[in-house]
């Protein structure tokens, strides 16, 4: 159920990512997919990260004409890196998280970039799109977490009332 | 290294799909197909979900679009209702401008004809109850205006009388105010009357001779008899002659027109409608002699 619920969630995102620059093209920027592996990674198991990441990012490559793996190497390669980290730092709050995110995003743009130049490929990305899509994805992050947590405290303060 | 020990399936899990995304990363190199069956798969999977969500998007988009368009329509719409209603109350305008300038121009008209000399005025008031029917004019004793003088309308018919002035305004007794007498004539025949209203719209034409000849049609002017209007202003057209109440002792029924009858019954409809006159010329009132 976990699976199947995650399945549909990366599914979702992977929409989500094709669509929302369709509503307003900064959004095009921000990397649903990472958001969701970068939290796994922060909460959940080694295992179920390096997993998470792989899937996502297969599903990236697979909705973008790029070369399929790439993105898949580069999110399990974060999802490994930040889980491992989780082991003895633990990140909370729509801030921190939000750092993390920006900075997983970075390191996602250096790792495809890393790949295209080794592999031959022509890459057309500049530093300020790297940055922007940072920013955009650690500032959704941030959002994201904003309203969960608010979400989250109203259902708690409702149950109290109950 | 603990941690490492812990987890080796986890590294080994890790360490598969890394060797596996480069083993997949580098037999795409060198292949020219541009769908890869990973590619393929997942298009496979997300296809449908995309076409649906892409359906969605575009229904709202479009719905949003109509519904700003209607929006649109809408705001448009209201502005040329306004701007209609604008252009109407200045058509309305305009039409009645032209209506009152034609009217002044029939008045001003009617002026040069007239001999005698006379003031324009406006109809400010207007008065009909069971007992009275009269108009107040905008002219009083300052402006010249004088008891007893006739008053005409535009196309020259006779309105009535100036019964009463007051320093700014005029009262006028109109030709169907059932108190009003007129002495008149039949134009083609020259017969004499008095005339005078009878409550209602039309008037009547009494004291004429059953031997006169009076038919429809004929038209009716005053006299001048009376001495309080000038002779010749056209009043009103004959449209119904009968014979009048039978003189007691006259011969019994059939009678022959002008038979045991003094006067014919005679109504006629005046030549204005008085209660929409809205201009009047009032003549200055006859003198002895004149």
């Amino acid at each position: 159920m976990r699976t199947l619920r995650w399945s549909l969630l990366l599914l979702a995102l992977g929409l989500l990512q094709t669509f929302t620059s369709v509503i307003w093209s900064p959004l095009g920027y921000v990397d649903w997919l990472l958001i969701a592996v970068v939290y796994m990674a922060l909460r959940g198991s080694f295992r179920e990260a390096v997993i998470l990441g792989a899937i996502a990012g297969l599903m990236q490559d697979g909705l973008s004409q790029e070369i399929v793996g790439l993105h898949g190497f580069a999110k399990t390669s974060i999802a490994a890196v930040i889980a491992s980290f989780s082991s003895f730092l633990v990140v909370r709050g729509p801030l921190p998280e939000a750092v993390v995110t920006g900075l997983a995003s970075l390191l996602e743009s250096s790792i495809v970039i890393a790949w295209l130049v080794l592999l031959g490929r022509s890459y057309q990305v500049t530093g300020l799109s790297i940055t922007g899509r940072a920013i955009a994805t650690a500032l959704a992050t941030a959002a994201v977490w904003s309203v969960a947590r608010w979400l989250h405290q109203r259902r708690k303060r409702r149950s109290r009332f109950k | 290294m603990e941690m490492f020990g812990r987890n080796a399936g986890s590294i080994a899990i890790l360490a598969g799909l890394l060797l596996g995304f480069f083993i997949l990363m580098s037999y795409q190199v060198n292949r020219t197909e541009t769908v890869s069956a990973v590619e393929g798969t997942v298009h496979t999977l997300t296809s449908p979900a995309h076409r649906a969500v892409s359906a969605v998007w575009l229904t709202l988009t479009g719905t949003w679009q109509r519904y700003m368009g209607l929006v649109g329509a809408s705001s448009q719409s209201s502005r040329m209702r306004e701007r209609n209603a604008v252009l109407e109350r200045e058509n309305s305008a305009l039409q009645e401008a032209a209506r009152e300038n034609a009217r002044l121009r029939q008045l001003l008209g009617l002026r040069e004809r007239i001999a005698s000399p006379s003031l324009a005025g406006e109809v400010i008031g207007r008065e009909i109850s069971h007992g009275y029917q009269g108009l107040t004019v905008n002219r009083g004793s300052w402006d010249g205006a004088q008891r007893d003088s006739a008053v005409v309308a535009p196309n020259g018919a006779l309105v009535g009388r100036v019964v009463q002035v007051t320093a700014t305004s005029a009262l006028v007794q109109t030709l169907t105010d059932p108190e009003s007498a007129v002495g008149a004539k039949v134009v083609r025949s020259d017969a004499r009357g008095v005339v005078h209203g009878v409550g209602g719209a039309i008037l009547e034409l009494a004291y004429v001779n059953s031997l006169e000849d009076v038919e429809n049609g004929d038209l009716v002017v005053t006299s001048g008899d009376d001495g309080l209007y000038p002779a010749g202003i056209p009043i009103g057209r004959v449209n119904r002659v009968a014979p009048g109440a039978p003189v007691p002792d006259s011969p019994p029924v059939p009678l022959a027109r002008g038979e045991g009858a003094l006067f014919l019954e005679i109504s006629l409809n005046p030549l204005v409608e008085v209660r929409q006159v809205d201009y009047v010329l009032l003549l200055r009132p006859l003198t002895n002699g004149e």
